[in-house]
C-alpha cells in the first residue's frame, strides 16, 4: 500500500490521527474508539495486508475503499455486520407519569 | 588444532617427552591403521529466518512482559515484517531484530492509548485490551 492511499482512506473514513513514532490513525463511531491503524512515516512502501485486517477489510472492501466505491456509511455497515461496531442497544422507554395520580407533596 | 595434531603425533610415535592429553569432553583422537581412501561430507542447508518467536521483553522500559508474546516474521523485499496476529498488531524494520523493537513500541504505544480509551472502547479494541493486559504490565 502507498502512503498516498493510506492518507486517501484516513481522509475518506475522517480518521483521527497522531503523529508519533509512527503516524497513528483511529476511527470513532457514536463515541467509541472503533479500529485502529498506523503507518510508518516516509514515503516506503506500507503492509497493505496488515493495515487492510486492521481496518478489518477484505482484499476487494479494501480496494473499493481506496477507489470511491466504498463509501463511510458502506464501511460502517461493513464494520456491524462484522460485530466490530455494537448495535444499538434497546432501550425501553421510560414510563410516563400517571396523570390520575396527583404528587404527594 | 595443533595441539590435536601434537597430540597425534605423541600417540602415535610415542615419542619422548610431555604428552598433550584433551579435556575429556573434547573429541578424542583416533589414529588408523589404513589410508582414508574416502570421505563423506555432509552439507546442511543454512538456518533459515524462525517464522515464528516468542517475545519475552518490549524495548520500553515502563513495561513488562509478562506472558510471552508470539510473533510471526515475515520478509517482504528488504522489510521484515514482525506481527502479532490475535490483535492484528506490527512492526517494521530491516532486521529481524529491529521489526521486534518496533512492534515492542508500537505495543507499548498501543497500551497507552488503549488504558486512556477504556471507557469507550468498541467491541474489538476491548477484546484487543483484554489480550494486552495478559500479556504485558505497565510500571509507570
Amino acid at each position: 500500500m502507498k502512503v498516498h492511499e493510506f492518507e486517501k482512506i484516513v481522509n475518506k473514513l475522517g480518521l483521527k490521527v497522531r503523529n508519533s513514532g509512527d503516524r497513528l490513525a483511529w476511527f470513532e463511531y457514536d463515541g467509541q474508539t472503533v479500529i485502529r491503524t498506523k503507518r510508518s512515516h516516509g514515503n516506503k512502501e506500507q503492509p497493505g495486508n496488515l493495515i487492510r485486517q486492521q481496518l478489518k477489510l477484505n482484499e476487494k472492501q479494501l480496494a473499493g475503499l481506496i477507489s470511491c466505491k466504498v463509501s463511510v456509511t458502506d464501511y460502517v455497515d461493513i464494520l456491524k455486520s462484522k460485530g466490530i461496531i455494537a448495535s444499538q442497544p434497546t432501550q425501553e422507554p421510560a414510563p410516563l407519569p400517571n396523570p390520575s395520580k396527583p404528587k404527594r407533596v | 588444532m595443533a595441539t590435536m595434531s601434537q597430540y597425534l603425533v605423541n600417540q602415535s610415535l610415542e615419542q619422548p617427552g610431555p604428552k598433550v592429553v584433551p579435556p575429556p569432553n573434547a573429541p578424542q583422537a583416533v589414529v588408523f591403521d589404513r589410508g582414508i581412501q574416502r570421505i563423506r561430507v555432509q552439507i546442511r542447508a543454512r538456518e533459515r529466518r524462525p517464522n515464528h518467536i516468542l517475545l519475552g521483553t518490549i524495548n520500553h522500559c515502563d513495561f513488562r512482559v509478562i506472558k510471552p508474546i508470539p510473533v510471526h516474521l515475515d520478509v517482504r523485499g528488504d522489510t521484515v515484517i514482525a506481527s502479532w496476529r490475535k490483535i492484528d498488531e506490527f512492526g517494521t524494520g530491516t532486521s529481524s531484530s529491529l521489526a521486534c523493537d518496533d512492534l515492542g513500541h508500537t505495543i507499548a504505544e498501543l497500551y497507552l492509548s488503549l488504558k486512556a480509551d477504556e471507557p469507550r472502547l468498541g467491541p474489538d479494541l476491548a477484546r484487543v485490551w483484554g489480550v494486552l493486559k495478559e500479556h504485558v504490565m505497565h510500571r509507570p
